[in-house]
């Protein structure tokens, strides 16, 4: 398979490095499987990025209400597409399914993709270092994403 | 740390934006306030560290428009160390910035505001977005995407990647363009002028049937801002800072270090952005605008042939001197696209981008340097002090989100006056409001990266109690 692991986030904005940090220790795991990028960019930037590959692992950094700081998610573009009953959310703005959607109409081939979100503290902040809770999550979420990316590989290797 | 399973696409933070409206006792409106969350602190983390450091680091602001904030970090480093940067080397940054101004514009116009233009504002939101415009109009979609490619091309085969550069430093830039990635460029470009005339010209069709209260509800007078050309043309990169008034008659020109000559700022509790406004007339009537509009508002001239028959076709369209519609913003945004088209190709028929001196060697020595550009929404500036060892002591940041500051409250105080009356808020309002801020397409977040939506949310507001709100 033709996959990409890729990490979003912002080096100097505390804890919005922890995509960028977890996609690069992950790359000495599935460096010789994987392309393994860091991006500082939205998803705007990506559709050329993106176009090519089967899969595409993304790395992210999220803040929901509530959320506890170094737990991270797992959910496809879809989940977060905004509905159509949703009043106009979609209106203004290109999230990750659309730009499947788009690229597909463009003519490009554009991968399945899966995100890897991880709950932070403090992505607002211009500073470096992460904040405590997340940076002691760094660790787990090393070994369990990659896990779950083992996993999806394993199963698109048996499919 | 465990693993969730649920997410709730609404929850993801980010900068968002906030608008109030007050009603009088009648319920009409007396005004409105357009808040926007702002990242804080950037100016405070970089003090200390090495003036060099600084282009690279201030890219990381923005995530579409980190060109802008390099070139101009460079341009003060340039300023307060008294670099002579070689001519090639202006002519490779204005290079990259033309790619930079390009892209953003395209992302603005195709992207975000194309769905409202062509499907109109009252299309239904499941369609009313950039797929909606593909089925409707799929030629002006893919044309969009390829002029976006095209800006992004011209980065990355200077920066080596698309977003964040390492290109501008102080002195001048890291490396020259190679022949080959310059020729296929050039290729590239060809079909680009075409595409945009006649983007234009579908553009000026949907002004001419859209009905005047959605075309005008963001008119008003102000001032206008923007670089010039020793000779008052259309400029970018480096030139003086014009400012004219609502009648298009000059009230300064001066150099752009002297900024603070012209303008003060003031804040206000209820916003974390300052509110710039011409010194001389004091704050209630020194507001002006910056971005495309302004620009070509304030200039005599728009120096590349296509893109001046363009501006003088648009400026002719004016009611007065100056054009004051928020809505032709659009307009203005789409002719400075044909102007980087035709500047980047005239670049790239110049020997210096290939084989000119890249930079200079640069000295510290302590005091203050001043860096402006016209990013693509508006005059960008970077001041920062430094020690004799190149430390920074000390930086402001105005963008130009700022400068517009002011003008987005007029914008929506006066899309208010237009669609409310009463303490109901009408249906479709918020895309109407969001389209008045989208005119001068801010940067709410700067945030580099989003998985979420823009939220944006509306509070009616009478003797200081919120009588209705809606958000999304």
């Amino acid at each position: 398979m033709n996959a990409l692991l890729l990490g979003l986030g912002n080096d100097i904005k505390r804890d919005d490095v922890v995509g960028l940090d977890v996609t690069d220790a992950l790359g000495e795991r599935f460096g010789d499987r994987l392309d393994v990028e860091t991006y500082t960019s939205g998803r705007l930037m990506l559709i050329q990025e993106l176009s090519g590959y089967d899969h595409v692992f993304l790395v992210d950094a999220i803040k929901t209400d509530g959320g506890t700081p170094g737990d991270y998610y797992e959910f496809s573009p879809s989940e977060v597409e905004p509905g159509d009953d949703s009043g106009g959310l979609a209106t203004h703005n290109v999230g990750l399914g659309t730009l499947q959607t788009l690229g597909e109409a463009m003519g490009q081939s554009m991968p399945e993709i899966t995100i890897f979100a991880i709950e932070v503290e403090n992505p607002f902040e211009y500073g470096e270092g992460m904040t405590d809770a997340v940076e002691a999550a760094v660790p787990d979420l090393i070994e369990e994403i990659g896990d779950d990316i083992e996993t999806a590989l394993a199963a698109t290797a048996t499919a | 740390m465990s693993k969730k399973e649920v997410i709730d696409p609404v929850t993801r933070v980010e900068g968002h934006g906030k608008i109030t409206i007050h009603l009088d006792d009648e319920g009409s409106v007396e005004d409105a306030q357009f808040h926007v969350t702002e990242f804080r602190g950037f100016e405070e983390f970089v003090e200390s560290r090495p003036i060099w450091e600084m282009p690279e680091i201030t890219a990381r602001i923005c995530g579409i428009c980190p060109v802008s904030h390099q070139l101009a970090a460079a341009k003060a480093a340039d300023d307060v160390m008294d670099a002579d940067v070689p001519e090639s080397a202006h002519k490779l940054r204005e290079l990259m910035h033309m790619g930079q101004v390009l892209q953003s514009h395209a992302l603005s116009f195709f992207y975000l505001s194309s769905p409202d233009l062509v499907l109109g504002y009252d299309a239904d939101p499941a369609d009313r977005n950039i797929e909606g415009v593909l089925e409707e109009n799929p030629q002006l979609a893919e044309r969009g995407i390829d002029l976006r490619s095209f800006g992004q091309n011209v980065i990355a085969a200077l920066g080596e990647k698309k977003v964040h550069p390492d290109f501008a430093v102080a002195g001048g830039v890291s490396n020259t363009l190679d022949r080959e990635d310059g020729e296929d460029l050039l290729e590239e470009s060809e079909p680009l002028p075409t595409y945009l005339r006649e983007t234009i010209d579908l553009l000026k069709d949907i002004f001419e049937e859209m009905d005047d209260d959605t075309l005008d509800y963001a008119t008003y007078p102000t001032g206008y801002m923007g670089l010039v050309t020793e000779e008052g043309g259309l400029e970018h990169y480096d030139g003086d800072i014009r400012l004219v008034d609502e009648g298009g008659d000059q009230l300064e020109e001066i150099d752009d270090g002297a900024y603070r000559d012209i303008i003060a700022e003031r804040s206000k509790e209820w916003s974390y952005l300052k509110f710039p406004y011409y010194k001389d007339r004091g704050f209630e009537d020194g507001q002006y605008r910056v971005g495309p509009l302004a620009r070509l508002n304030a200039v005599d001239d728009v120096r590349t042939p296509q893109a001046h028959e363009e501006w003088v076709e648009f400026m002719d369209a004016a009611e007065g001197a100056v054009h004051e519609r928020s809505t032709y913003y659009h307009w203005a945004r789409l002719i400075e696209m044909l102007y980087c088209v035709e500047r980047i190709q005239e670049l790239l028929e110049d020997d210096d981008v290939y084989d000119g001196i890249t930079n200079v060697p640069t000295k510290p020595k302590a005091g203050t340097g001043v860096g402006v550009i016209e990013a693509p929404r508006g005059t960008l500036i970077h001041e920062y002090t430094i020690d004799d060892g190149g430390k920074v002591e000390n930086a402001n940041f105005i963008v130009a989100t700022t400068h517009n500051n002011g003008a987005m409250n007029k914008g929506v105080t006066s899309a208010a006056e237009t669609f409310i009356d009463g303490p109901e808020i009408p249906e479709g309002i918020l895309n109407k409001m969001e389209s008045v801020i989208r005119c001068y397409d801010p940067c709410l977040s700067c945030s580099t990266h989003a998985i979420g939506e823009m939220p944006l949310e509306l509070e009616l507001e009478q003797d200081g109690e919120t009588v209705a709100s809606m958000s999304r």
